[in-house]
C-alpha cells in the first residue's frame, strides 16, 4: 500500500475508506465463523431449502451486525448467543441418538423448548440494559433465525415449543430484575 | 501527547472499535499529527509523510479489531512503528537497487601534476590490489569499472564491502592512513 502525496481532505476520505474495509473485512469474517458454527443445525436432518435460507439469513445477519456496529451488533450478538442452543441442540442431541431424524417429529418440540428456555433466559438477562430498536431488531432477527433453523425438522410443534420455551424462560428473568430494580 | 489527549484517543478508538462513526473526525484530527510527527522523528520528511499516511490508513483498517482495555496510544504506535520499519526496509532495497551502477571516472582532461599525482595513486593501488586475495583484487576492479559479475546485487555488494576493508586494511599498513 503506497500512498503517496495525498492531500488532508483526500488523506481523510482514504482513511474512512479505509476504516469501512475494515469493518467489512471483519464482519465477513465473523458471518463465516456464524455459518460455521451453526452448520450442524443444518448438515444434520436438515437439508432443506429453507434451513439454507435460514442458515444464510443467520450468517448474513451477524455480519451485518459487525458491519453496523453500536446497539445493533449488541443486538445481533446477544441473539446468536441465545439462538446457538436451539440451533445446535438437535444436531447434539443426535450423536447420541442416530435415531433422532426419525424421531425428530416427536421429541423436537420438546428439544425446541428446552432450547428455547436457554434463548429466554440469555436474551433476557443481557438485553436488560440494552433498550432501543436496532438492539432488539438485531436480537430477533438473529434468534430467529438460529433457533428456526434447529427447529424446522420439529414442525410447527416445534416453533410452538420454542415459543414457549423462550416466554418461560424470559418472563422470570425479566420479573425478577423488575422486582430488584 | 498529555494525558486529556490520550485518553480522549482511548475513547474515539473504542468508539470506532463499536461502530461508532461520529468518532472519525475527531478521531482522525487526533491520530494525523500524531502520526507524522511520530514518523518525522525516524525518516526523511518527504518519507515520514508517506509512512505517516500508510501507517494512519493501517490504523482506521484494523480499528474494528481495537480492544478497549489496551492502551490506544500505545497500541496506534505500535503499529505505526511497524509500518516505519516497512518503510525504511523498502528504502534500503531500493537503495541496493540503484547501487551497482556505474561509479564516478576522474576527469580525462586533468592537469599534468593531477595526472602525474593520479599516475603515482594508480601505481599504489595496483600494488596494494596485487597484494589482496586474488577474488577481491577481482571483485574491486570489476566494480571500479562499473561492471557486474554474475551475481545477485546485494551478494555483490557485501563482496566489494569485504574487498574494500582489505584494501584499506593493507594500505593503512603500507602508507599509514588513508
Amino acid at each position: 500500500m503506497a500512498v503517496f502525496e495525498l492531500t488532508e481532505p483526500s488523506l481523510k476520505i482514504a482513511a474512512r475508506r479505509a476504516y469501512e474495509r475494515g469493518r467489512l473485512e471483519g464482519a465477513l469474517w465473523r458471518g463465516a465463523g456464524a455459518a460455521i458454527l451453526a452448520m450442524p443445525g443444518f448438515a444434520v436432518c436438515n437439508q432443506t431449502p429453507w434451513a439454507g435460507l435460514c442458515l444464510a439469513g443467520f450468517a448474513l445477519v451477524v455480519a451485518a451486525g459487525r458491519l453496523r456496529g453500536l446497539s445493533f451488533e449488541d443486538g445481533t450478538r446477544s441473539g446468536a448467543l441465545a439462538g446457538i442452543l436451539p440451533c445446535l441442540l438437535p444436531a447434539a442431541v443426535r450423536v447420541f441418538d442416530p435415531g433422532l431424524c426419525v424421531l425428530l417429529a416427536s421429541r423436537g418440540p420438546w428439544l425446541c423448548a428446552a432450547g428455547g428456555v436457554a434463548a429466554g433466559v440469555i436474551l433476557a438477562w443481557r438485553g436488560w440494559a440494552a433498550r432501543g430498536l436496532p438492539f432488539w431488531a438485531g436480537a430477533a432477527a438473529t434468534l430467529g433465525f438460529a433457533a428456526a433453523l434447529g427447529c424446522i425438522p420439529a414442525g410447527l410443534l416445534g416453533f410452538g415449543g420454542l415459543a414457549a420455551g423462550f416466554i418461560a424462560g424470559g418472563a422470570p428473568v425479566v420479573l425478577s430484575r423488575k422486582l430488584a430494580g | 501527547m498529555d494525558s486529556g489527549g490520550r485518553g480522549a484517543l482511548q475513547e474515539e478508538l473504542t468508539a470506532l472499535a463499536r461502530g461508532d462513526r461520529a468518532a472519525f473526525d475527531p478521531a482522525f484530527r487526533r491520530l494525523w499529527p500524531l502520526l507524522r510527527g511520530f514518523a518525522s522523528r525516524f525518516l526523511p520528511l518527504g518519507d515520514a509523510d508517506d509512512a505517516a499516511q500508510e501507517a494512519l490508513l493501517r490504523v482506521f483498517t484494523r480499528c474494528s479489531e481495537f480492544d478497549p482495555r489496551r492502551d490506544a496510544l500505545s497500541w496506534v504506535l505500535g503499529i505505526a512503528a511497524w509500518q516505519i520499519r516497512t518503510h525504511r526496509t523498502r528504502m534500503r532495497r531500493r537503495r541496493e537497487e540503484t547501487m551497482p551502477s556505474v561509479p564516478e571516472r576522474p576527469d580525462a582532461a586533468a592537469s599534468p601534476e593531477a595526472a602525474a599525482m593520479a599516475r603515482e595513486l594508480g601505481a599504489a593501488i595496483d600494488r596494494a590490489l596485487a597484494e589482496l586475495a586474488p577474488g577481491d583484487a577481482a571483485t574491486l576492479i570489476a566494480f571500479a569499472r562499473g561492471e557486474r559479475p554474475d551475481l545477485p546485487g546485494p551478494t555483490f555488494r557485501k563482496h566489494v564491502e569485504r574487498a574494500l576493508a582489505r584494501l584499506r586494511a593493507r594500505w593503512r599498513m603500507d602508507h599509514g592512513s588513508l
